[in-house]
């Protein structure tokens, strides 16, 4: 069987692995008491001082309009419905607007964030444990071992705290809070000059989320590395005169690298959790935040439909992990086509 | 005030004699009270605020002369009413202002959409405010001098009068007032709003069909004049509701066309939706119109050129030509405050004063912070409704909860001074015994009773009750059932504020011999939790400052009222002062006599607080962070009072100096409509 033939199996298999993760994420928001109707009844109640029963008939109305009477079942099928026939996530009760818009306006730029921190902290981690493992114990090692150290160490969350007093109280910079400036929010089209003003805006989120997230392959490299430097067919390898760095890039690298390839598997969530807690300190408006806000506002399909974005993301992480491995080692790949 | 005052000393010598009768002490004065209150200030009276009348002549923004050149505009005279709403400069803190530049709010809420006659909001946190205007307003009252505080100030409605038997509520719009797009402003959009929305059940508007006087039905009498005839005699205060955010019309010529009633086309879910969010600009009566929505990221709105008031000199308002409201969340909104980002934040929480006091008081700070009256209060509701639980301990816990002695234990148990300071260090807390805040207009010490801390006093009336440790495991055993007396405590985690006090309740209570066992549920859960009276006791943040607008959370005014002391199948086991204190809330609501309804208030809040219906804890004041360059925001504002503050402080005569204006990002214009 062909790596094609593979690939399709392997998605094939996620369907019913996605079929499972929307009923749970369906009915974890369900668990919770109340709905997105009582939080709009105490907000009404507190905002204009009608009573609860005054406000009850429109409460049920509500309800009925926005479907939450029916039982949970037939809710989660008309939404697996909408979704499957119309590409329809559902309504964002709080925002009034399909779930695919309040979602859509955010993901660009999420993605945009995750990615770019996804590959830098990968390759910053890569490079740093290239670097501490062929200076072991001496004063660069140190150096790479504290940084991913405190980067695995300090609660992100701490570190933007930090980060935002500065901004804020000490150098009152104008670039909090958004992800560009008023005057080019209202822009469609990217400038440089645009590009550039959300730089300013977002290199908070890229450096806490790259620090935090190069830490881990930090110390994987690192450790990889020193356990194939010390193997005999490195050995060899110095024996029959290569150079240093032939040794290393040549040899050693691509064997230590194995584990950090796999591991990327997982880290396709981390594009959506990795940011979540710097950008709500930051008030940067990605998915993140946006998950919090769903949460506590019971705003169900929105939260239903990031669950199923982060699901996604997972599966065609590990699917995309399995199939790098395969491509950078062609024992993997035998085994994998031979199993498949 | 002064015979007030004689009223106050007379009833201070029938509670002492009381107490002396009851063998406790119940009297002490308050503590003297520190002001955060910036400059001092006068309270003026209500037509020093505005009046309508005609100018000799009108000005207006200089970027409007060109629109008016080019017939994009009619010349500003013919776009006021005859006689508009005029500001009065003696009124405005740093008088009258100069056109132009910009302000920006920061907001956590998010548009629903447009049609605020169908009950969406637009995010709150003042963007609201911007387009709504109301028939009459509530906000700026709180600088009112209390011998006129006979009702909401006119706006929309420029006066009214009821017949003899208060049966008729007649009202006079501004005459010739233009929405934003220059359509008049009339009966036609009162009738809408009334007949076809408020009295619509199909529709969720902001004011009950039933709850505005009864039922009333609308005449309407001319363009101008229109009348409100209700079942049963009235009093002045159901005018207080036509302020903000039920009295506020919507344009009729654009929404009649997506009204089932008008439109066979169109069914109620088209009608909600008739004004999307993202479709800007829409009409407004209010001072700056929505021209750009950018979801989750910024609101943009420009000067309305039509706004239907002026200033005392005749410069039309506003004078800020440009709003922005960012869209981030409501942490952000104090951060960005501080950090000079955003023009406006409401600081509520007790637990960034220290820091955003340093901050300001930094000269450098590109904000000031103007901290107003004492109306945040927090304390603890005690559950009285014995009948309507089955469960043996909870209904003798109940029961303690409905001796005087008990309450009085366990006011005399907390060390409020304590309880402050874990809130906040510094001057911002004050005692707090329930009752009004005493940033309240109807807060008057001399009706306070104080029950201040003495622990060896509350360990006396505990054991009057029959309450001893029996079983020497340092917790009190309740008479009855010979259980500990644990008090289940709920509040909501998520406060910070709420969770400090609630670690100095449970220590300081546990001190004489009390159990506290402090129990979290989420903001969502909390409220169907509460008004089900489905607790023991709540630890919370209640502010009452007003006793007719917060009636329902604080006054046993119906069946579902207070959510401490429901009513069950067989009626209210009411406590003996309960059925005063509604009788009270009743006269009050009957009456406008300014001074009866003062009276009134101090007997209400001698009954609170000698029968410590709730047991206060702390009150602090709120602050409004404001940018500095922005003038005319009074000293003193409270951050809620009659409203939030964005409406007390009367935003549309705000102004910022030309040398300190911000660059607009859409200069030199105004909506345009298709």
């Amino acid at each position: 069987m062909d790596l094609l033939g593979f690939l399709l199996k392997r998605l094939a298999a996620t369907i019913p692995l996605l079929i499972a993760i929307s009923i749970v994420s369906f009915l974890i928001i369900q668990a919770v008491p109340g709905d997105y109707v009582d939080r709009w009844m105490s907000a009404t109640q507190a905002q204009t001082g009608k009573s609860y029963d005054e406000l009850l008939p429109q409460a049920t109305a509500m309800r009925e309009r926005l479907g939450l009477d029916q039982p949970v079942a037939i809710q989660y099928l008309v939404w697996v419905k909408d979704i499957v026939t119309d590409f329809d996530f559902g309504m964002s009760f709080r925002h009034n607007r399909p779930v695919t818009e309040v979602i859509g306006v955010r993901l660009p730029r999420t993605l945009l964030l995750a990615i770019s921190t996804v590959i830098l902290s990968q390759v910053i981690g890569v490079l740093l444990g290239i670097y501490a493992a062929t200076n072991q114990y001496k004063l660069g090692d140190n150096f790479a071992t504290i940084i991913a150290f405190l980067g695995i160490v300090i609660p992100k969350f701490v570190i933007s705290l930090v980060i935002l007093y500065l901004l804020a109280f000490v150098w009152h910079s104008p670039y909090i809070g958004a992800v560009n400036s008023a005057q080019f929010i209202l822009q469609d089209h990217w400038s440089l000059a645009k590009f550039w003003d959300f730089l300013k805006h977002v290199w908070p989120v890229l450096l806490v989320s790259i620090w935090a997230g190069q830490a881990y392959t930090t110390r994987m490299m690192r450790g990889n590395l020193l356990d194939t430097l010390n193997m005999q067919y490195v050995e060899t390898a110095r024996a029959k005169g290569l150079s240093k760095r032939k040794v290393l890039f040549k040899h050693a690298v691509p064997n230590a690298l194995h584990p950090v390839v796999m591991n990327l598997g997982t880290r396709f969530d981390y594009m959506i959790k990795g940011e979540i807690e710097i950008a709500i300190v930051l008030g940067i408006p990605t998915v993140g935040p946006l998950i919090l806000s769903s949460v506590a506002d019971r705003d169900m399909y929105v939260v239903a439909a990031i669950f199923m974005m982060v699901a996604v993301l997972l599966v065609l992480g590990n699917l995309f992990a399995d199939l790098l491995l395969a491509l950078i080692d062609p024992r993997v790949r035998r085994a994998t086509l031979s199993r498949a | 005030m002064k015979d007030s005052r004689k009223l106050a000393s007379l009833l201070a010598v029938g509670v002492c004699a009381a107490a002396l009768y009851a063998g406790t002490s119940i009297a002490d004065p308050m503590p003297e009270e520190q002001s955060l209150a910036g400059l001092e200030y006068d309270l003026i009276g209500r037509d020093d605020l505005w009046t309508y009348e005609a100018l000799p002549e009108y000005h207006q923004a200089p970027f409007l002369d060109a629109l008016v050149e080019s017939g994009a505009l009619p010349p500003v005279e013919d776009r006021l009413p005859a006689e508009p709403l005029v500001m009065q400069a003696g009124a405005m803190s740093a008088g009258i202002g100069e056109y132009g530049g910009v302000f920006r709010h920061v907001i956590g809420g998010r548009p629903e959409g447009w049609n605020i006659l169908a009950g969406q909001h637009q995010g709150w946190g003042g963007i609201n405010m911007a387009t709504q205007e109301c028939l009459v307003r509530q906000g700026p009252r709180w600088q009112v001098r209390p011998e006129e505080q006979t009702g909401p100030l006119p706006n929309l409605a420029k006066s009214w009068e009821w017949n003899d038997e208060m049966t008729e509520l007649t009202m006079h719009l501004v005459e010739g007032a233009k929405w934003s797009d220059g359509d008049p402003f009339d009966t036609e959009d009162i009738a809408f709003w009334y007949d076809d929305n408020v009295q619509n059940a199909d529709i969720n508007s902001r004011i009950s069909k039933d709850a505005f006087g009864g039922g009333a039905s609308l005449e309407v009498i001319d363009d101008y004049t229109f009348k409100f005839v209700f079942p049963t005699a009235q009093s002045n205060t159901v005018v207080e509701g036509l302020a903000y955010i039920q009295g506020c019309p919507g344009p009729s010529h654009v929404l009649k066309d997506f009204h089932p009633d008008y439109n066979a086309d169109m069914n109620y879910d088209d009608y909600l939706n008739a004004m999307p969010a993202d479709a800007v600009p829409i009409p407004v009566m209010g001072a700056w119109v929505p021209v750009e929505h950018k979801p989750d990221e910024l609101v943009i709105m420009r000067r309305n050129p039509y706004y239907f008031k002026v200033d005392s000199d005749g410069n039309q308002l506003p004078y800020i030509n440009e709003m922005h409201f960012k869209l981030t969340t409501w942490d952000d909104r104090t951060t960005q405050a501080v950090a000079g980002t955003g023009d406006w934040s409401n600081m509520e929480n007790p637990g960034n004063f220290v820091e955003a006091l340093k901050q300001s008081q930094d000269e450098n700070s590109p904000v000031s912070a103007k901290f107003g009256p004492r109306t945040l209060s927090w304390r603890i509701e005690l559950n009285f409704a014995q009948n309507m639980t089955d469960d043996p301990y909870e209904q003798e816990l109940r029961g303690l909860f409905r001796e005087l002695p008990f309450r009085q234990a366990l006011s005399h148990a907390i060390d409020r001074d304590a309880v402050g300071q874990a809130l906040a260090r510094g001057p911002f807390a004050y005692p707090y015994i329930g009752g009004f805040a005493s940033g309240s207009p109807y807060y008057d010490p001399e009706y306070s009773v104080y029950t201040p801390f003495d622990q060896d006093k509350a360990k006396e009336l505990l054991a009057g009750l029959g309450l001893e440790d029996t079983d020497g495991n340092g917790v009190l055993n309740m008479p009855g059932t010979g259980e500990d007396l644990v008090i289940d405590m709920t509040y909501k985690p998520q406060r910070t504020d709420d969770r400090k006090q609630m670690d100095a309740v449970t220590s300081q209570l546990a001190e004489v011999g009390i159990r506290v066992l402090p129990k979290t549920v989420d903001e969502t859960s909390f409220d169907p939790m509460r008004n089900a009276g489905d607790f023991s006791a709540i630890l919370q943040r209640a502010n009452f400052v007003l006793p007719t607008r917060e009636a329902c959370g604080n006054l046993p005014v119906s069946d579902i009222c207070p959510p401490f002391h429901l009513s069950g199948p067989d009626g209210r086991d009411s406590l003996p002062f309960e059925e005063r204190l509604t009788a009270i809330t009743n006269e009050m609501s009957a009456t406008d006599d300014a001074e009866k309804q003062t009276e009134l208030a101090n007997e209400m809040e001698q009954l609170l607080t000698e029968n410590l219906y709730n047991i206060g804890l702390v009150q602090v004041p709120a602050a409004l962070l404001v940018n500095k360059r922005v003038q005319n925001a009074h000293p003193g504002t409270p951050v809620f009072m009659y409203e939030w503050a964005e409406d007390a402080v009367i935003r549309e005569r705000l102004w910022v100096p030309a040398d300190q204006q911000m660059e607009e990002i859409l200069p030199g214009t105004v909506a345009v409509y298709e």
